[in-house]
């Protein structure tokens, strides 16, 4: 069997006030999907879903892909998101072992904001509950049983300038964030 | 009382300074160890700084036919012990400054092992997940071909770090021994198993931290059984050294967190059930488990401060600070993460008489782990699991004993005896050597 991804292609793309935030999450899933896909090794591209993500390089840059998404689904919604990073909380202390650690299916952001906002993080809540139940479509364990997928921690600059919580992670030297986005100023 | 908790002549040293400068701070504290072994000018000199820099810019072609360019580093900070040794990450971030003061800190940690190997690092400056599969390995064999005249089993030998894995180092063995002509698989380390990598290295952080703790007690004239252990942290290196400690040394591990949880029981937590759980919990996290009320579930926060024997921070950096210092209330603290105690905290629980192991001790399983690989690769001839952890353990404890008896006879805590130990031994070997020519 061969992977076929259908993507509902939504017009307008991420504004949420254009969409549902259940079609907007199974946009972010296949757009993510086909972002995996385009960037796997071509000679392994025929394989199945399943199969494909259960392979640990097509699974991280479906990750990816979603933390684009959603990262796009956040900037639109809230215009006090400034910056989004993707962050790995189980990354091995030592990784000269180079040992690769089991795939985890949350994806952990840290996201910039002026102020954090109830109205966003309630756009986060239901914007998780919609993608949850959008990846549980997909052929594989990882989704199955999942209540939620999105970890969402709201920074903010002074939080960024003291180095307190989520934000001290932005300067860490041995489990980097990646930056996804950010406002152009 | 012991030595592990004397209130320090404080040594400014950790091992994650804060990045911004963190080239400046890491020789800040260079400086101040070499003023504390009142160090010859010449050696402080030729400590201070990289022996050897190479950047290289990295041309690929793109899946869609355009070429990139990316900037590449690898510097070797000494090679006064034996061949430089440390890792290759990728990351947007990477420059200079941070391979350099990295460099130096790989130096230290060998050193501290006392591993034949000196200290280096290098790195790209890339954002790998915008890359594609293809896209990063011809990033990866272009850079190994661009740094190659640098590396070499006797000379130069890198591993994994930041976004770069076991496929990584597969990839730069190949092209190596490509160029060379014939297979070279002690030109790195970290690699899949049937290419010359370790059996144990999974579980050698976490068994180094378990190691560490235990031998930490024994200094305390206490006996591991029964004392109260409360993980933060249950990846790869939280779990090991939880489970190895509860198994092996018969402690009461108590307490176990990550991002999604915490589990308390005083009585001691079923490890095995826990570790379960999380195999085959979809996200491998805490969450979910002991609903039924057999556990308290408490926070993260509150876990770092329970009453327990010995506490194990393994997640990430700076999860103590000043803010929480003071309301920490274990006996002893085990670094399994890189850096999980600020500075400001560091002091504060000097001052207060904890013990801290630090992770440049505690966490150097998976270095010492990567120089079995090597020692195997050299020979040709590949150890049982059993073997590995057998010599592992007679590395470590070799190590905590050598820095121990420096803190003893010094009069200084475990952070300070451990650094001033490496920058010795560095000295020690650059002026043995002498000068060439």
């Amino acid at each position: 069997m061969t992977t076929t991804v259908s993507p509902t292609k939504i017009a307008g793309a991420r504004s949420p006030e254009a969409v549902s935030v259940q079609q907007l999450a199974d946009s972010i899933r296949d757009e993510a999907l086909t972002l995996a896909q385009d960037k796997y090794a071509v000679f392994q591209r025929g394989s199945d879903l399943a199969s494909l993500l259960r392979h640990p390089d097509f699974f991280d840059k479906f990750k990816y892909g979603l933390a684009v998404g959603v990262t796009d689904a956040l900037a639109a919604n809230d215009q006090h998101v400034l910056a989004v990073y993707v962050y790995d909380p189980s990354a091995n202390p030592d990784s000269e072992s180079g040992d690769d650690l089991p795939l985890e299916a949350t994806l952990h952001l840290l996201a910039l904001v002026q102020t954090p906002s109830a109205a966003l993080s309630a756009f986060v809540v239901s914007l998780d509950q919609a993608l949850t139940a959008s990846l549980k479509a997909l052929p594989s364990a990882l989704f199955a049983q999942r209540e939620s997928v999105l970890d969402v921690n709201l920074i903010t600059e002074k939080d960024v300038r003291l180095g307190v919580g989520y934000a001290a992670l932005l300067s860490s030297l041995f489990a980097p964030p990646i930056k996804v986005w950010a406002r152009e100023a | 009382m012991t030595l592990l908790a004397k209130v320090p002549p404080q040594v400014r040293v950790s091992l994650a300074p804060a990045r911004g400068g963190m080239l400046a701070t890491a020789l800040a504290q260079l400086d101040t160890t070499f003023e504390r072994l009142k160090l010859d000018d010449g050696l402080r000199a030729i400590i201070r700084q990289p022996e050897r820099e190479l950047t290289v810019a990295v041309p690929i072609r793109r899946d869609d036919g355009a070429v990139s360019v990316f900037t590449g580093y690898r510097v070797q900070h000494s090679s006064a012990r034996g061949p430089c040794k440390g890792g290759i990450r990728y990351h947007p971030r990477v420059d200079m400054d941070e391979v350099r003061a990295l460099a130096m800190l790989m130096t230290l940690k060998c050193a501290v092992a006392n591993l034949p190997f000196g200290g280096a690092k290098g790195g790209v400056s890339v954002d790998p997940a915008t890359l594609s599969e293809c896209e990063l390995e011809r990033l990866t064999r272009r850079y190994a071909a661009m740094i190659m005249p640098l590396l070499g089993g006797k000379r130069d030998i890198p591993a994994p770090d930041v976004n770069t894995g076991e496929r990584t180092m597969a990839w730069l063995m190949d092209t190596i021994s490509m160029l060379q002509g014939r297979m070279v698989r002690e030109i790195t380390t970290g690699k899949p198993i049937a290419l010359g990598g370790s059996e144990g290295r999974t579980e050698a952080t976490g068994r180094g931290v378990a190691i560490a703790a235990v031998e930490a007690l024994r200094r305390q004239g206490r006996d591991p059984t029964n004392v109260s252990v409360a993980v933060q942290g249950f990846g790869n290196v939280g779990q090991y050294a939880a489970s190895i400690l509860a198994n092996e040394y018969a402690c009461k591990v108590v307490a176990v967190g990550d991002v999604s949880d915490a589990l308390y029981n005083p009585n001691g937590l079923d490890l095995q059930s826990i570790a379960e759980h999380v195999r085959r919990s979809p996200g491998h996290l805490l969450v979910g488990y002991g609903m039924n009320g057999h556990v308290d579930h408490i926070t993260n926060a509150e876990l770092l401060t329970l009453e327990v024997d010995v506490l194990i921070p393994a997640a990430i950096e700076d999860q103590i600070t000043a803010e929480n210092a003071d309301k920490i209330r274990a006996e002893v603290i085990v670094e399994g993460a890189n850096g999980p105690t600020t500075f400001e905290a560091d002091a504060i629980l000097k001052e207060r008489g904890i013990a801290i192991i630090p992770d440049i001790l505690a966490n150097a399983g998976g270095v010492i782990v990567s120089y079995f690989e090597w020692v195997q690769d050299l020979q040709s001839f590949f150890w049982g699991v059993e073997e590995v952890r057998t010599q592992l353990g007679h590395t470590l404890r070799r190590a905590f004993d050598e820095v121990w008896s420096f803190a003893n006879e010094r009069e200084l805590d475990m952070r300070s005896a451990a650094y001033m130990l490496a920058v010795d031994r560095v000295a020690n070997a650059i002026q043995q050597r002498g000068l060439f020519p």
